[in-house]
């Protein structure tokens, strides 16, 4: 059978990969289970929003970096409009939340300076050589493709030697976090964000009518009845309204479980630290690993880093949904060649380094950056924008389509 | 449709993470402090004590 007739068989049939499927629910009850026997129901909870980010960016093919490419070769704005109608709705959400006087909230807020700037400048290269961000290469590697399982491992050696350099950088010129709620007030900064959003979306549309002659609303569509409501619901893909929803609830759910918005790449710096310390290294020799938070997160368990939890369940719910869709490592079919590996080799470190620089990745700094009102937030997105259109650039040299 | 991929490995693969998992664990503060120890700082302690003030991705250098 041809690759041609094996995806018609699969559209017209409701196929499920039994294996992958059996496999990502023992796995999910095998750690929920653990996670509620030696920690906290809490993190269970959280466990459980991060399958249903997996799922959700899976179904939804919401991806970060396609969208931005997309708009720089293509054209099309659907998925950055995408991105910025999800911004829009957590913020709204989100930032009064942070500001009702709710005890223990903290939202993902974080110093303006060198450091930033370089690292989300970095990681925009990064995004487009290794072929995601932080929560693409996640869900990527979850569905079982094996190229990003080498820019994974490149993602944490990078965030290692980000979190060994970052006390250097942070002495680079540089100002104290900023929040847009302290000089704008609630509503102030609710509507600035929303109304340079909208700014965004404007440029985005006039870049697509200008190309294409009128703009493809994609975004907005609510379909999916032509497969059926619940068959789409369990194998894709969703509209991009069905992921927007997901992926804002679960923000806001993270918030509301963990106190603090959702973030991912801190556990790859403390994956790669645990490691090196598990061969010998003395890690308290690097300052980060003195400071209070990695310290305690070094020497405590990955199932009580809400992070590290929230990531072993978007890989697994992403297992689950790819299994669902009969389509786990589905992406390995075509084999990447050298050039392409090294893309994802030197994309993997670019975007370990750019992230600890940049105070998170596209999740950590900029979904929840903006979602928290935060000046760096707005930053790390035209720096990562800027990194990425060299990125774009470079893609044919490292034989990566564009 | 057959698959493309080898169960073994995946098997391996989940197998492999969850004994680290599991290894890290059992070498954890959180662990000696279910097995009796009360003596040690734990994230959940910590986390009792509500001193946070910065988030997972912006840890505050102190």
């Amino acid at each position: 059978m041809n690759q041609a007739s094996t995806l018609q068989a699969r559209e017209s049939t409701w196929q499920v990969d039994r294996f992958a499927v059996v496999v990502a629910m023992v796995g999910l009850v095998l750690l929920a289970a653990l996670i509620w026997l030696e920690t906290a129901p809490f993190l269970v909870a959280l466990f459980c929003v991060g399958t249903l980010l997996g799922v959700a960016l899976y179904h939804g093919a919401f991806g970060f970096t396609a969208g931005w490419r997309n708009l720089v070769t293509q054209k099309r704005g659907a998925g950055l409009r995408a991105q910025l109608l999800l911004f829009a709705v957590t913020s709204v959400i989100m930032v009064p939340m942070l500001h009702s006087g709710m005890e223990g909230l903290v939202g993902a807020v974080a110093p303006v300076g060198v450091s930033l700037v370089v690292g989300a400048f970095i990681f925009g290269i990064g995004m487009q050589l290794g072929g995601g961000c932080g929560s693409g290469t996640l869900f990527t590697v979850g569905s079982g493709n094996i190229r990003m399982v080498v820019t994974l491992l490149f993602f944490i050696i990078g965030s290692v030697i980000g979190t060994i350099h970052l006390p250097w950088w942070l002495e680079r010129p540089g100002i104290s976090p900023v929040s847009l709620v302290d000089g704008l007030s609630l509503p102030g900064a609710i509507l600035f964000q929303l109304a340079l959003l909208g700014a965004i979306g404007l440029w985005v549309n006039r870049v697509e009518r200008r190309a294409h002659g009128r703009v493809e609303w994609n975004e907005l569509r609510l379909g999916g009845a032509e497969k059926g409501l619940l068959k789409t619901l369990l194998t894709g893909r969703w509209p991009f309204l069905w992921a927007i929803a997901a992926l804002a609830l679960g923000n806001v759910l993270t918030l509301a479980i963990a106190g603090s918005p959702w973030g991912i790449t801190f556990a790859f710096g403390l994956w790669g630290a645990k490691a090196l310390q598990g061969m010998g290294v003395d890690m308290s020799q690097f300052e980060f690993w003195t400071w209070d938070t990695p310290a305690l997160a070094l020497a405590d368990s990955v199932l009580v880093d809400t992070t590290s939890v929230m990531n072993f369940g978007l890989l697994l719910g992403a297992m689950l949904a790819a299994g669902m869709a009969n389509r786990f490592n589905e992406a390995s079919l075509r084999k990447p060649q050298g050039r392409q590996f090294l893309a994802a080799i030197v994309g993997g470190l670019l975007l370990g380094y750019g992230a600890r620089l940049g105070f998170g990745c596209n999740i950590g700094a900029l979904f929840s950056g903006i979602a928290s009102a935060s000046l760096h937030g707005w930053i790390w997105f035209a720096s990562a924008f800027l990194g990425s259109l060299i990125g774009i650039r470079l893609r044919p040299w490292f034989r990566l389509p564009n | 449709m057959k698959a493309i991929y080898r169960r073994s490995i995946v098997v391996l693969a989940l197998l492999v993470i969850f004994v680290m998992i599991l290894a890290d664990h059992l070498s954890s503060n959180t662990f000696a402090f279910n097995t009796g120890d009360r003596s040690v700082d734990t994230v959940l302690k910590q986390r009792e004590q509500g001193s946070r003030e910065c988030s997972p991705c912006a840890p505050c250098p102190q």
